[in-house]
């Protein structure tokens, strides 16, 4: 495989993790996330490197934590580098409340999120569509909510992309993807999505929180979720269209989801027409979800809800036409990062004007348990990324043996003797997401920090967490 | 009927399932699919959903099969728990399966929801056979 190799791969660990990869590609276990690494250094047209970040664990084709950049021209397309859950992402709003405004309605508060945030398996959303309305909201991502009425223009404001990528052709997504999610839409799902009423915990760089709007002690809400079952649908359904196109141009592809075609392509250009789509639906979803969060917040507590403002809303599967600058020129590439996120250094036009001193804030997700980073970009992490920062924590050990290791009910009554309090559909969903379960993101965000590619902001503590 | 073998996958969920023959390991690979996301022995077989589908090879025919039976799921509000299964050799090439999952709507308080998979992967995918018997192994996405 070595031989194959176009570029190096490069891993950004700390020592700990990189003992834990190079145990798993000695064939400790089945899954080779470094194995990844190198599959991904063989792809036509990747530029410069096959990197990973801190929070890497094994994905499907590219792994979790990876990032790969390809030549606009001669460079291709990956399925596997943008992953089923398109535009997975976290959003994260900030409140006027602080500790002392939410403790007493917590219970109160976590039960009417839990109520009203469909979340798990089967659970509905109240937006009903019709296939023409949905396809509405596949080219018009967020905006399409707010114009609906459910979100304010300040929203848009502060989500990458404005809440809408631009190049999306709903004549690209099959209806059976549409069908899965017309049902969905406002969702939260199960596995690792979630809900957070959080505190900031602690401000590690004060100038950039304060543009960012957040401070000490203040209540701050994060939403995790994504493109739900359209996503997954358009991954299928592109697996297969670009397994034949990899055939039809000659490429050996050495993992099925590698899958691959020319940018150029008419395969390739219709599967970004269809990611776009993809990132449309995951903006809806969270813009859906938070706006739904925000009329809780107003009724329960009666919070003004124009004070209840979108933070940031980023992305972390996702790919997107970048320019950077590679051995000193100027170049258009296709980044891909899959379970990363974008984190561009201070001053590039991409991050909301307000921001743009200190660069778009990174959001990475902590677990149930444990803090959740605000962070952001650095030149540095221009130069050795492409501007790619770390999504969470990343997990450490398998569902079956976190399953095996903690019993869901303990979990909830440890983290509520801990101050905090979880409401959950699946216990057993619970044992699998135990903070046990992931990586030390203090680890993690230490690592991305040392490397220099980006730079903690805030620290926010989870008070109430709503799972699927 | 065989225990599902649940493997370590770092992020998702993957398992293990042997059959006595193609046709049961595949209606075995569907069991384990429903029983990753309810209490497949509480669901009742309300309601059939039939499907036929083909593809070039045993592994391409389980990823639609079980693929269909997510899809399904999603689009009807329907889990299954009951499954039979035709397969046959439409050409030398060319797989076909005839399939049949019965199931009802879902229903929290009698399933018990657990994981909600979303997507059936290529990743250590396997159906093969393996002394006298059928074994497939599926990773899915959660």
């Amino acid at each position: 495989m070595r031989g194959r190799m176009c570029v190096p791969g490069i891993v950004f660990a700390d020592r700990e993790s990189m003992e834990g990869l190079l145990a798993d590609d000695a064939g400790e276990t089945q899954w080779s996330a470094l194995q990844q690494v190198r599959n991904v250094a063989t792809l036509p047209g990747i530029v410069t490197a096959s990197l990973a970040l801190p929070d890497i664990h094994p994905g499907y084709g590219f792994p979790i934590g990876g990032v790969g950049a390809f030549d606009a021209k001669q460079g291709v397309v990956v399925v596997g580098g943008v992953g089923f859950d398109i535009n997975c992402g976290v959003r994260l709003m900030s409140t006027p409340l602080s500790r002392v405004d939410i403790e007493p309605a917590l219970e109160v508060l976590g039960r009417e999120l839990f109520r009203k945030i469909p979340a798990g398996l089967g659970a509905e959303g109240e937006l009903r569509l019709s296939m023409g309305e949905l396809d509405g909201l596949l080219r018009e991502g967020a905006r399409g909510l707010v114009s609906r009425g459910h979100g304010l223009d300040d929203d848009l404001e502060h989500c990458e992309e404005n809440g809408r990528m631009e190049g999306a052709n709903p004549d690209a997504v099959s209806d059976r993807a549409k069908q899965r999610q017309l049902r969905q839409v406002g969702t939260l799902g199960s596995g690792n999505h979630y809900l957070e009423l959080q505190i900031v915990e602690d401000v590690l760089d004060s100038a950039a929180a304060a543009a960012y709007g957040l401070h000490p002690d203040q209540v701050t809400v994060s939403i995790h979720t994504g493109s739900r079952a359209l996503g997954h649908q358009i991954g299928q359904d592109y697996l297969a269209v670009m397994s034949r196109a990899a055939r039809r141009f000659g490429f050996e592809t050495v993992e099925r989801e590698l899958a691959c075609a020319p940018i150029e392509s008419e395969e390739g250009q219709r599967y970004l027409a269809a990611v776009a789509c993809g990132a449309n639906c995951a903006f809806a979803n969270r813009q859906a979800i938070g706006h739904r969060t925000r009329q809780v917040l107003t009724s329960v507590l009666g919070v003004n809800p124009s004070k209840i403002r979108t933070v940031y809303d980023i992305g972390h599967n996702n790919v997107k036409f970048e320019t950077h600058r590679v051995d000193g020129v100027e170049r258009r590439l296709l980044i891909h990062r899959k379970g990363s996120t974008r984190a561009f250094s201070p001053g590039r036009p991409e991050s909301p004007e307000a921001y743009r001193q200190f660069g778009h804030p990174i959001i990475a997700g902590g677990t149930m348990g444990t803090s959740s980073y605000v962070l952001r970009g650095t030149d540095e992490g221009m130069r050795k990324t492409f501007g790619s920062g770390v999504h969470g924590a990343g997990r450490a050990l398998s569902r079956k043996k976190a399953a095996k290791k903690y019993w869901g009910e303990t979990v909830i009554s440890d983290l509520a003797a801990q101050g905090i309090r979880i409401w959950a559909h699946s216990p057993r969903g619970v044992a699998e997401e135990a903070p046990g379960a992931y990586k030390d993101i203090e680890r993690v965000v230490y690592a991305a920090t040392a490397a220099g590619i980006s730079r903690p902001v805030a620290r926010l503590r989870p008070l109430a967490v709503i799972k699927g | 009927m065989a225990p599902i073998e649940w493997l370590d996958h770092a992020a998702d969920i993957g398992f293990r399932v042997v059959g006595s023959s193609v046709d049961d390991v595949f209606e075995q690979a569907a069991r384990g699919l429903f029983t990753a996301m309810v209490d497949v022995d509480a669901v009742v077989p309300v309601t059939v959903y039939r499907t036929q589908l083909s593809a070039p090879s045993l592994e391409d025919l389980m990823v639609k099969w079980l693929s269909d039976l997510v899809a399904q799921k999603e689009i009807t509000g329907l889990v299954f728990g009951r499954f039979r299964v035709h397969i046959e050799e439409e050409t030398a090439k060319r797989h076909r399966i005839v399939g049949d999952a019965w199931g009802e709507p879902i229903e929290a308080q009698r399933h018990h929801p657990r994981n909600e998979v979303k997507g059936i992967s290529y990743l250590g995918l396997k159906v093969e056979p393996q002394g006298g018997h059928w074994m497939a192994q599926v990773i899915v996405d959660v």
